[in-house]
């Protein structure tokens, strides 16, 4: 294991670097209790921190049985490819150029936050323990293609929606609603439609909506405890 | 939306849409009936007045009320521990590689910041406007006359409502110039009109100059706050518009430039006001955060 936060780096060798894409959302933390010893919580050394990969399901009410029991996975956005729209990282959780290596699949060795949630010494997510690699992948790829033509300057339904808007003053904006659907709402189908599919059924994996996440993350929720 | 719209009402915003209506009521009392019912034949400079005057109230109304790009709250809380603390890897501004960085510029990068208030990883052009409270999508600037942010979801509105206002005006000064020329012998017969020339004279200054301001920053790659925050400058007015380097926006294009922040796509709102929410969702759960906390327990 090891760290990303190396902010003793001076300046000039910053500069010259360049970037590396890792999941921001990841954190450390080394004052937490070791599976072995529950209620033990202590200062472990450095090599020791556990690396934060899941984190609260904000998408259910605060206190609800589905809150205690599940928690998310967040794959995080990336901007190498695009800027004109929203792009996920297509690498699983922990696959990522700059993730924190060690286990290469996820190992509990650390208990931490309120309701003693287990974490490893490495990115490696709890996601590929209910999702393969490719299932994952398909997902990611697919609400990428949604985003982009969604967010394509160019795009037809851009433009005369633009111009229809400004001639009419305004009101082909009431009535747009009933008469085409934007392309957003098909990526909610999307999701709606994944969801429902048996494995993630089986295994209560949940895509969480993009349009409800701010398209800030695609979120899986799932009980990752077992 | 709907709670925005009746929080964010002061006098400022009712004051432009006053300036707005005042001179369609005064042509609409003392010029139309005049032109219209004249043999001069120029009842399409009427109407066009009209149209524009229209459109300029509309996208007044279309700015100010809807959702300017606000992201949702607390998707990104780290942890529950210690009262929701932020972790310290979350104070950091981070940079990730741009498509410029694969290109050959490894100086173009993505720098992301988590917003410590709204609890999110901000995406690039993203700001938090502390009058809002929230994080708005490609920030443009809070203008305080229409009392509402402009962003991504209404920038096209705003830019509408600028180019409409200064058509309006224009077409407010060529009838009312008509109307003046033919009484040019006894201007003191119609003094309303002579206001109301003066009137579209200066109510076209201040949205030209934006305008003008506006496609000049585009075509440059930039929104208002990254123009000002380049220029190191609170006033824009003569302040001349650079460039930023390694933009990882740039295009490289005036036009290409200016037509993707001018036509941006609006995306559709991520904040439904009409949505039944429980008082446990936690987009409207008050995350306490110690600094706030703090700050709150000065006395005023
Ligand atoms: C007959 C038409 C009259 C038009 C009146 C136009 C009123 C112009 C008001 C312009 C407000 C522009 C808001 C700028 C916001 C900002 O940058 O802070
Ligand atoms: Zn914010
Ligand atoms: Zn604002």
């Amino acid at each position: 294991s090891g760290s990303r936060s190396g902010t003793e780096v001076p300046e000039q060798a910053l500069q010259e670097r360049a970037p590396i894409f890792f999941n921001y959302h990841e954190f450390g933390e080394r004052y937490y209790a070791d599976v072995d010893a529950r209620n033990q919580l202590r200062e472990h050394d450095e090599d020791h921190g556990i690396c934060m990969t899941h984190f609260p399901n904000v998408y259910v009410a605060r206190g609800s049985p589905e809150f205690e029991t599940t928690r998310i996975v967040r794959v995080p956005r990336r901007f190498e490819v695009t800027l004109d729209c929203p792009y996920f990282s297509t690498a699983m959780p922990g696959m990522e150029p700059g993730a924190i290596t060690g286990e290469p699949v996820f190992q509990p060795f650390g208990i931490f936050d309120e309701d003693g949630q287990l974490f490893g010494y490495s990115s490696a997510s709890p996601l590929a323990r209910v999702l393969s690699v490719e299932k994952f992948q398909e997902i990611v790829i697919t609400i990428n293609s949604y985003l982009q033509n969604a967010f394509y300057t160019y795009s037809w339904f851009n433009l005369i929606d633009l111009l229809l808007e400004a001639l009419s003053l305004g009101l082909w904006h009431p009535v747009s609603k009933y008469l085409w659907r934007h392309p957003l709402v098909h990526l909610e189908d999307y999701v709606q439609q994944v969801n429902q599919e048996q494995e993630f059924k089986e295994k209560g994996v949940k895509i969480i909506s993009p349009r409800r996440s701010g398209y800030l993350s695609v979120c899986f929720s799932a009980c990752y405890n077992i | 939306g709907r709670f925005r719209t009746v929080r964010c009402r002061s006098n400022l915003a009712i004051f432009t849409g006053f300036t707005v209506v005042a001179p369609m009521v005064l042509f609409s009392i003392f010029e139309t009936g005049r032109i219209w019912h004249s043999r001069d034949g120029y009842k399409l400079l009427v109407i066009f007045f009209y149209y524009f005057w229209a459109m300029c109230l509309s996208f007044f109304v279309r700015t100010a009320t809807s959702d300017p790009g606000i992201l949702p709250r607390n998707i990104h809380l780290g942890q529950l521990k210690r009262n929701f603390q932020i972790p310290q890897e979350y104070y950091s501004t981070i940079s990730l590689p741009a498509p410029q960085t694969i290109r050959g510029d490894i100086q173009a990068k993505i720098e992301l910041k988590y917003c410590t208030s709204c609890r999110i990883w901000r995406p690039p052009r993203a700001s938090h406007c502390s009058t809002c409270e929230a994080c708005i999508l490609t920030h443009d600037h809070h203008c305080i006359w229409v009392n509402n942010c402009i962003g991504q979801r209404n920038y096209r509105y705003f830019i509408l409502f600028l180019a409409s206002a200064i058509l309006s005006s224009i077409f407010l000064i060529a009838n009312c110039s008509i109307h003046i020329y033919h009484h040019r012998n006894l201007p003191s017969k119609v003094p309303v009109t002579i206001l109301l020339l003066i009137y579209g004279g200066l109510a076209i200054i201040y949205p030209m100059l934006l305008l003008i301001y506006h496609i000049l920053m585009t075509g440059r790659q930039q929104t208002t706050r990254e123009f000002l925050r380049e220029a190191n400058s609170k006033n824009p007015i003569f302040t001349k518009i650079h460039s930023i380097e390694h933009n990882p926006f740039d295009r490289g294009n005036f036009t290409a430039n200016m037509l993707s922040l001018i036509l941006q796509p609006r995306g559709i709102s991520t904040i439904c006001p009409q949505e039944r929410h429980g008082d446990r969702d936690w987009r409207f759960v008050s995350v306490a955060d110690f600094h706030s906390f703090e700050k709150m327990e000065t006395p005023l």
